[in-house]
């Protein structure tokens, strides 16, 4: 159905049209018609303008060489993913216990062992959000150090509050082999930790802290656009 | 979708890394070229594909087996140079938006040995891009499979798992829209010209 005057047209123009010999028609006895219909095509000609270049030689093999070694890991993604959830566990764990005035966080091993009730999908679940919460946490921080504009006692005490649970995700990790997300976590670790040592020299790092974060910021997004993937 | 293709998707689905290569293999060149026309950047565009067939094979399990797969990883291409054209955007917001890797290379369209003439086929080309990377994910699809890759407004309806009315009336916007753009700027061109 077309509603608007054009868009037979526009049907007609991509052979869609159900009775083009109608449009042919009335293109032949209305030249205010064939008029619009010479602009249309001109004007969707200028899209032909985005005809891309032929990609670099060999594009499938590369692919398949950049694609590959991350197929290759379901069982190093479940032990990343349970390293992981004991990560996220640790801190969910520590955030309670030291809301409770108790100030101790449980070691890892106590944690993995509570929640190994827990089924595959509610730890995956768990680690989704919890990773995704920590990197939204990451992005908001570094774009707030990017952008300029927060208060430098502010951005100190979130990148100390972020600092320790970036830790134990950097680590597992490391111990998962998660080489590319380690190394963005390490990137990140060191930017919070310059940020949280102390609000007078954040200020004066502030243009080398700004660099960095833009650099970071993307590939935060990045990540967290993969883990979009995950489930 | 042909019984061979329905095979490779369900052997990869299993983890068969070797059926996901043969379709890695069938489609980088088409998603690159759909990625090219949303990033304009043919290392950004591999990027995207690369990004784009790493959701694919997470989302396997959740792939429809009456859809068409060249459509869904099609549509799952673009979204991926979408991602990949915010975050480059807000790094760099006041990056040209022109096609990085035309290399002033005439487009098909650009043919004409008049310099002139060219930028201005250069300078339509990255306002139509820009223009269908705003559009919303209904009508960048719609657009992108019909104008670019010939696909009826049934396979668009399969594709974006609408209603035939509701495809036509996706490339309908996505035309008034790209008109509204690239009409003025053709006109202004047009003026200069004569």
């Amino acid at each position: 159905m077309a509603n608007r005057p054009d868009d037979a047209l526009i049907l007609y123009f991509y052979g869609e049209h159900e009775a083009p010999e109608q449009i042919e028609r009335a293109l032949a006895a209305d030249p205010e018609l064939a008029r619009r219909y010479e602009l249309l095509k001109r004007e969707l000609a200028a899209l032909d303008a985005l005809a891309p270049p032929e990609p670099r030689p060999g594009l499938e093999g590369r692919m398949w060489a950049r694609i590959a070694p991350e197929l290759s890991r379901p069982r190093r993604v479940l032990v990343w993913r349970w390293a992981a959830v004991a990560a996220v566990a640790v801190i969910a764990f520590g955030a309670f216990f030291a809301g409770r005035s108790l100030r101790t966080t449980p070691d890892e091993t106590t944690v993995v062992q509570t929640l190994k009730g827990f089924t595959l999908e509610a730890r995956e679940r768990v680690l989704q959000a919890a990773l995704a919460d920590h990197l939204e946490s990451s992005q908001r921080l570094l774009l707030e150090v990017a952008n300029g504009g927060g208060s430098p006692e502010d951005e100190r005490a979130s990148a100390a509050h972020l600092l320790s649970a970036n830790r134990l995700y950097r680590r597992a990790a490391e111990r998962a082999g998660e080489r590319r997300v380690a190394a963005v976590l390490g990137e990140l670790e060191i930017l919070f930790a310059e940020l949280a040592d102390d609000p007078a020299s954040a200020r004066t790092r502030f243009p080398h802290a700004r660099a960095e974060s833009e650099d970071l910021l993307f590939k935060v997004r990045i990540a967290r656009n993969n883990l979009k993937g995950f489930s | 979708m042909d019984a061979a293709e329905l095979e490779r998707v369900r052997r990869a689905r299993r983890g068969d890394p070797e059926a996901f290569r043969s379709i890695v293999e069938a489609y980088s060149q088409r998603l690159w070229r759909a990625a090219f026309r949303i990033l304009g950047d043919a290392a950004a565009a591999e990027d995207a594909v690369q990004d784009a067939f790493l959701r694919a094979w997470r989302a396997l399990d959740r792939f429809d087996e009456r859809a068409e797969l060249s459509t869904w990883l099609y549509r799952i291409a673009m979204n991926a140079a979408i991602d990949h054209r915010r975050e480059r955007n807000r790094r760099e917001p006041f990056s040209a938006a022109l096609p990085e890797d035309f290399n002033g290379q005439p487009t098909s369209r650009s043919t004409s040995p008049d310099p002139a003439q060219d930028a201005v086929w250069r300078d339509l080309a990255g306002r139509a891009q820009e223009t269908i990377a705003a559009l919303p994910e209904a009508e960048r699809t719609a657009i992108l499979l019909r104008h670019f890759e010939g696909c009826s407004i049934a396979e668009i309806a399969n594709a974006l798992g609408a209603t035939e009315n509701a495809a036509k009336q996706a490339v309908f916007r996505a035309v008034h829209k790209l008109r509204a753009v690239l009409g003025p700027l053709m006109e202004v061109r047009r003026g200069e010209s004569a």
